[in-house]
């Protein structure tokens, strides 16, 4: 589902994020991404969506090489490949509803589509109730879930998720990994950037650590890190 | 439900900044109305010099002592030449006809005259006033020829004054247009600006680029149109209400200031298809350096 072979990151200035990573994950598993800030997470997810592109190495995701994709094919790539960030960047002048519909609206889904999706998706995350709310009316737990269902609700193949529990207390927290879990189950791969130890041991999912751009550890059912 | 999308989007980007909507449509308006002025220009000049061309003649005039077959021959050569339409022969007696209906009203100046004091002409229209100076110039020194005279000085000032009149105008609308694709480029990167949010968002869910750009290219296209149906309008109106005024009230003035339908539906297509293509202009400046997609 994800393969990345050699991939080597220099921002301008000479500043390396990744050095030779190569990493391979499969169709429906669960990743945690681990390791200190600026050791190259967030610059590893943002090449599944070409949002970045590799100084040198290739990218495939969904069996296809991210450099010979051309600009107007993104679009198409990054609707199978859904996005959850920390800070869960919804619209504050939207709805829940809105907000999700947004997502669908946006890809040309016509609108019996979205009346049907909508409700269903939120339903699923535990949002069924509070379809006509605005972001800053909602707990920092339902916001994230909200966006999660906005990344989820066109069914992707991958969900990325960049830190999603970063801004929420460990009760909250919980229950947004018990929902990727499930969105999990359904057979997406979920690929998700953390520093929250609890979270990891807990889960015991595949671990890859990275440190200065590299694969330290890559270990299934593994822990947050020894002596960290 | 795309196009209610699109049209939504727009309206409430130019209902977002209408004061900049407002200084886009307006300088549109105005570069676009300069432009309409140079076309109508040129069409006043254009109406301006065929009525003086039809009156454009050569005036060939023939000595006293030329023979018979000295006036054969001159005709014959003038009727010869391409850029001749048409030759009249005038004699003495037709001369001094015409000059006594002339000044009927002034008996004193022909009544002391004998009837043979004018001199028999020749009078060349041309195929176009320009060649009169060549036609001018070949006659003059003909056998039996007097002297030469045509009246295209005037025509040729007039025409040069038209072109100077027409650059000064046409540069000012140029820049003036420059300044409104300008215009319109910064009220959508304002838009673009206030919906950074809503276009991340876009980009994260993977909206085509061309969805992304559709509603700010309305908004620019719409911003030009209305500049361009507002000049427009007012050439439409300047046309009923003031021309075909001045052209009854000053009779004589009639023939310049009466333009054919096609004449004037011909400018308003250039004014709405520039305007369009200043908006078209505009909006690709601003997206392509403010909409990274």
């Amino acid at each position: 589902m994800i393969r990345t072979t050699d991939v080597v990151k220099e921002y301008k200035g000479g500043v390396r994020a990744l050095y030779d990573l190569t990493i391979e994950i499969e169709k429906g598993e669960f990743v945690f991404i681990v390791g200190p800030s600026g050791s190259g997470k967030s610059t590893f997810l943002k090449l599944l969506t070409k949002e970045e592109e590799p100084t040198a190495g290739k990218v495939y995701v969904a069996g296809k090489n991210l450099a010979s994709l051309p600009g107007w094919r993104v679009p198409y790539l990054r609707r199978n490949v859904g996005c959850v960030f920390q800070d869960f960047k919804l619209l504050p002048n939207k709805t829940v509803f809105q907000n999700v519909a947004f997502a669908l609206e946006v890809i040309g889904r016509p609108r019996d589509v979205v009346h049907r999706q909508v409700p269903q998706i939120l339903e699923l995350v535990g949002l069924g109730e509070k379809l006509d709310r605005f972001p800053d009316e909602l707990s920092g737990g339902e916001q994230q879930r909200v966006s999660i269902a906005r990344a989820f609700v066109n069914r992707p193949l991958i969900l990325i998720a960049d830190e999603p529990t970063g801004n929420l207390d460990p009760a909250t927290s919980v229950g947004i990994m018990r929902l990727l879990d499930r969105i999990n189950r359904t057979g997406t791969t979920v690929v998700m950037a953390t520093h929250d130890h609890t979270i990891v041991d807990s889960m015991r999912r595949r671990v890859i650590e990275l440190e200065d751009g590299q694969v330290v550890r890559d270990q299934s059912r593994g822990i947050y890190g020894v002596g960290t | 439900m795309r196009f209610r999308y699109f049209f939504s989007e727009t309206a409430q980007n130019v209902r977002r900044n209408l004061l900049m909507t407002v200084a886009a449509v307006s300088t549109v308006a105005i570069s676009l109305l300069l432009l309409g002025g140079v076309q109508i220009l040129g069409m006043i000049v254009k109406n301006m010099t065929l009525n003086w061309q039809a009156k454009v003649e050569v005036a060939v005039y023939l000595r006293d002592d030329i023979t018979h077959g000295e006036l054969q021959s001159l005709e014959s050569q003038v009727t010869q030449l391409h850029e001749v339409a048409h030759v009249d022969y005038v004699s003495k007696q037709q001369a001094f006809n015409e000059f006594k209906q002339q000044f009927r009203t002034q008996p004193e100046f022909w009544q002391s005259l004998p009837p043979d004091s004018l001199p028999a002409s020749l009078r060349v229209k041309l195929t176009d006033a320009k060649y009169a100076a060549g036609v001018a110039a070949n006659l003059r020194g003909a056998p039996g020829v007097d002297d030469v005279r045509y009246g295209g000085e005037i025509i040729k000032r007039l025409l040069q004054v038209n072109s100077l009149l027409r650059t000064v105008t046409l540069v000012m609308s140029i820049i003036l247009l420059v300044a409104a694709a300008a215009l319109i480029a910064n009220t959508i990167r304002l838009a673009i600006y206030a919906r950074r949010d809503e276009i991340g968002i876009m980009k994260l869910v993977g909206a085509t680029n061309w969805f992304i750009r559709i509603p700010f290219m309305l908004e620019g296209l719409f911003a030009a149109l209305v500049g361009a149906l507002i000049s427009g309008g007012i050439v439409l109106s300047a046309n009923s209400l003031l021309f075909t005024r001045m052209g009854k009230a000053l009779p004589f003035l009639g023939p310049v200031f009466s333009f054919s339908r096609g004449d004037i539906l011909g400018v308003l297509l250039i004014l709405v298809s520039v305007g369009v293509g200043v908006g078209l202009v505009g909006s690709s400046m601003a997206l392509r350096r403010f909409l990274e997609v």
